[in-house]
């Protein structure tokens, strides 16, 4: 574009001296309409033609190079949208009065903008993070064992960690043992029981998912549902070839669900509407639209929120529910664990490399998370509620600050 | 939404379709335009006139700037949109790092040569920082001027000059002479000064405020003296509601330029993340927040950020995240289909199918990689379609993949003919059986499940896991 410019400028020799002989400007042999000249040119192009034919823009001098002394002040005015509809609200967890044994009940979603657009309107609900937490000890990286040490051959003791030393609000239970392959292929019945030791155990809300095995996931997550019944847990994941199975259950224990599609709008919204169909109620569905890791796919999770959320504003039915971001998947990034002296200190790389990719989720739409790391979701969780504030006494930065130091 | 559709630019070029540009059609011609990738210049049948009316239109909202001189120069801004998935994003924010006058010597060389020499290869793109951006600290000209003289021995990237002061900067300006420094900042206090000195020494000048309506009145007469290369700084929050304050004035900033027209917010943008340490006291803590607070400037497409990080843990995340945000989402990601080598395959270990969508290809090669696996990876040519769409468009077929063997000699490179193929593929299993007598397996849903599978199924475990 630099070069088109100069190009212009060039172009606007070329033509000067092309008028100095014509002496005046015949509209049309541009071959374009004077009202569309009006609307479409900007004023230092219209200023380039008036001065050619000779005559002065309004408010500016005819002589080239001859610039006005005085400007007047430029008034901003908020750019505001217009939108047709708000994100449903889903209310996750249920407390002794709604029917559950829940300490409290977590709203998200309700938004009726762009993330943290609040100069547009105000933000409802304060996006949740859940720690995850796992039903069989894994290699999970060195950064997020030396939080849990000792406790990771106990999904309950290691959820109490989570809930009593790093003040988690929410717990995520991976089912991952139940996996026929990578897990100990466990019983949908022997989870269940695991599921309600749980909820006898912890009082905060919970996301119970499966293995991510499309054949087993089903009866764990049928079973799952019946144990945590009336708890109102969000049971993950649904998918276009086994919501038929999940549904039902979601329905009779009235839980919500997780409906994932991977980073594709489309299909996202065959899947809402076929859990909808299905009689699944609106206010029970979240989205996961696949979060990628840094390095390895953020971009198209930032973009498919986007889009998304875009889409629902503008009054898509089918996509205007909350989102979740697994933003855990950043550990499947190298960069987050390996040790490499080039790439720096992995015990603070790996939090980062996880607060990063969820950070472009919260930026992007998502609601609530699931992730790992304590560290992680501190800064991530301070980073929103510092968005969120409505009053504090804090500045922004002057320029001496900063190129001073002080 | 796009701002331009083609058939607003249709109407401005000939309509003779005479093809001489390279296009089919005018029509055709619109589009690339739009798309940036030709420019008027390719239409030899206007004249002169009509050209300057179609470069006028097509110039981006936010005006491009340069910065720097000869083989280094950066270019910022030149930006369409607000979501990348309207078109695209252009120019890269460019990340400088701060150094101090106060420093000694010694460290202004370490932080100029982690400046020069930090880097790191990216699906195939070497990732680098930008500038160097020089603090005038210590109120003394001598100091200033000597910092920069050292500074432009050590390196040939961009300069930011930093300082209110009109004599500092005067300093600096001379020293850098001729090679378009971004003079940091014009603010209304010292302006007109400012001003008349980005017009002596040629210079890009900041203007700094942190109410927008100030912004776009410095904007004005900033123009109005003649001023073309202009970069905003809307005042950065590093904390509490200052932070979601500045991050919003950004956002809304860049809407009204790019949405309602607004040409005096039309300019690049820069902000200062490095300047969280000045109210986060431990180190570590305030280079992670100095990450994420740039990481969403990086989201917010600001143009420009100074950091003060030279920790290779909180540069990397930033480098990686721009690499990622500047895609382009028009184009398919897609991988060179060939085989490849994953870990030290031998003719023992295990062919694994998949295809040469770049996210596809990335999460198998990781996850065979983090399972410490050696194997032989076929990577087919699908046009770029993850596996599910691969076999639905027919671009994973049998006949694919035994070209695919042929080509490559794979039954030269192993003695077994067994093959792992993905899932959502499995089934094509019958017909690859049937096309290249291989033996094929269905590993599992997802390639995270493959180490699993070659734990427990695979007959040569040496050739998998090597020591």
């Amino acid at each position: 574009m630099a070069e088109e410019k100069k190009k212009k400028n060039n172009g606007a020799g070329t033509i000067a001296e092309l008028m100095s002989t014509v002496k005046r400007l015949e509209l049309e042999n541009v071959s374009i309409e004077a009202d569309e000249l009006v609307l479409e040119l900007t004023p230092s192009l219209t200023q380039v033609l008036v001065q050619m034919m000779g005559g002065a823009a309004p408010g500016m001098a005819a002589a080239p190079g001859a610039l006005p002394k005085k400007v007047g002040p430029f008034k901003f005015e908020a750019p505001i949208a217009e939108w047709k509809q708000d994100i449903l609200e889903v209310t996750l967890g249920a407390t002794k009065e709604e029917g559950g044994t829940r300490d409290y009940s977590l709203v998200i979603g309700g938004q009726k903008t762009m993330p943290f657009y609040t100069f547009e309107a105000n933000v409802p609900n304060i996006p949740v993070f859940s720690f995850d937490i796992f039903d069989m000890e894994l290699s999970l990286p060195k950064a997020v064992r030396m939080y849990y040490d000792g406790v990771m051959d106990s999904p309950v003791e290691w959820a109490k960690t989570a809930i009593e030393r790093y003040n988690a609000k929410m717990i995520t239970l991976h089912l991952i043992s139940t996996d026929p392959i990578n897990g100990k292929d466990t019983s949908p019945e022997d989870s269940a029981a695991l599921i309600e030791d749980m909820l006898k155990e912890i009082k905060v809300p919970m996301i119970i998912s499966g293995s991510g095995n499309r054949k087993k996931d089903p009866p764990v997550l049928v079973k799952a549902a019946e144990a945590a019944s009336g708890e109102r847990v969000l049971l993950s994941a649904a998918l276009s070839d086994n919501y038929e199975t999940i549904a039902p259950a979601v329905i009779e224990h009235n839980h919500a669900v997780l409906a994932l599609a991977t980073m594709d709008p489309a299909a996202q919204k065959t899947l809402t509407r076929a859990l909808v169909v299905a009689g699944v109620p609106r206010n029970s569905i979240v989205m996961d639209t696949f979060t990628g890791s840094l390095g390895y796919g953020v971009e198209y999770t930032i973009t498919t929120m986007e889009r998304i959320r875009q889409m629902s504003f503008r009054g898509d039915k089918d996509l205007n529910y909350p989102i979740l971001s697994g933003t855990s998947n950043a550990w499947a990034a190298r960069e987050a664990w390996r040790k490499n002296d080039a790439w720096g200190e992995k015990l603070y790389r790996g939090p980062l490399w996880e607060a990063t990719t969820g950070l472009m989720a919260l930026l992007s739409g998502s609601d609530i998370f699931m992730m790992l790391h304590p560290g992680a979701i501190e800064a991530l969780q301070s980073i929103t509620e510092q968005l969120l504030i409505e009053k504090d006494e804090s500045k922004p930065m002057k320029p001496e600050q900063w190129i001073k130091g002080v | 939404m796009p701002r331009l559709t083609p058939m607003m630019i249709y109407k401005y070029l000939p309509g003779k379709n005479c093809e001489a540009c390279g296009e089919e059609s005018c029509m055709a011609l619109a589009l690339k335009l739009i798309q940036r990738e030709k420019t008027p210049e390719s239409c030899g049948t206007m004249t002169d006139m009509e050209r300057l009316v179609l470069v006028d239109i097509l110039t981006p909202p936010i005006k491009e700037v340069t910065i720097g001189s000869g083989a280094s120069t950066i270019t910022i801004g030149g930006e369409e949109v607000l979501y990348r998935h309207e078109l695209k994003y252009f120019n890269p924010t460019a990340i400088a790092v701060d150094i101090a006058d106060t420093m000694d010597e010694k460290m202004i060389k370490e932080r100029i040569a982690f400046v020069n020499t930090f880097s790191i290869e990216r699906l195939g793109v070497m990732l680098n920082l930008d500038m160097v951006a020089i603090r005038c600290a210590s109120d003394d000209p001598a100091k200033f001027k000597k910092a920069i003289e050292l500074a432009l021995k050590e390196t040939d990237k961009p300069f930011m000059l930093c300082t209110v002061d009109p004599k500092m900067m005067e300093e600096g300006l001379k020293v850098l002479k001729g090679k378009n420094p971004v003079m940091y900042t014009a603010t209304a206090k010292n302006f007109d000064a400012f001003v008349s000195l980005a017009k002596t020494y040629d210079a890009t000048l900041v203007l700094y405020s942190k109410s927008l309506s100030k912004l776009g009145t410095l904007v004005r007469k900033a123009e109005a003296a003649g001023l073309e290369r202009l970069v905003l700084d809307p005042a950065t929050g590093i904390t509490g509601k200052a932070f979601g304050n500045s991050i919003n004035r950004i956002v809304k900033a860049r809407r009204a330029a790019i949405e309602n027209g607004v040409k005096e917010l039309g300019y690049p943008t820069i902000t200062i993340p490095g300047a969280v340490g000045l109210t986060e006291e431990d180190p570590v803590q305030a280079l992670f927040m100095e990450t994420l607070i740039a990481s969403s400037h990086l989201d917010r497409f600001v143009d420009m950020i100074v950091l003060s990080s030279v920790e290779p843990w909180s540069v990397l995340p930033l480098l990686t995240l721009r690499q990622n945000i500047y895609t382009d989402p028009r184009t398919e990601p897609t991988v060179k289909a060939e085989l490849y080598e994953i870990g030290n395959p031998d003719e023992h270990s295990p062919v694994i199918l998949t295809v040469n969508f770049s996210l596809t290809y990335f999460t198998v090669e990781g996850d065979l990689r983090r399972s410490g696996v050696s194997a032989w990876l076929i990577v087919l040519d699908t046009n770029g379609f993850a596996v599910d769409t691969a076999v639905a468009a027919n671009t994973m077929s049998a006949d694919d993949v035994k070209k695919f063997i042929d080509d490559f000699k794979v039954e030269e490179k192993v003695k077994h003919r067994k093959m792992l193929i993905p899932g959502l593929a499995a089934q094509l299993r019958g017909d690859l059986e049937d096309t290249t007598g291989w033996e094929i397996f269905v590993a599992g849903r997802d390639s995270s499940e493959i180490a699993g599978f070659l734990k427990n199924k695979w007959e040569w475990k040496d050739s998998v896991w090597k020591g």
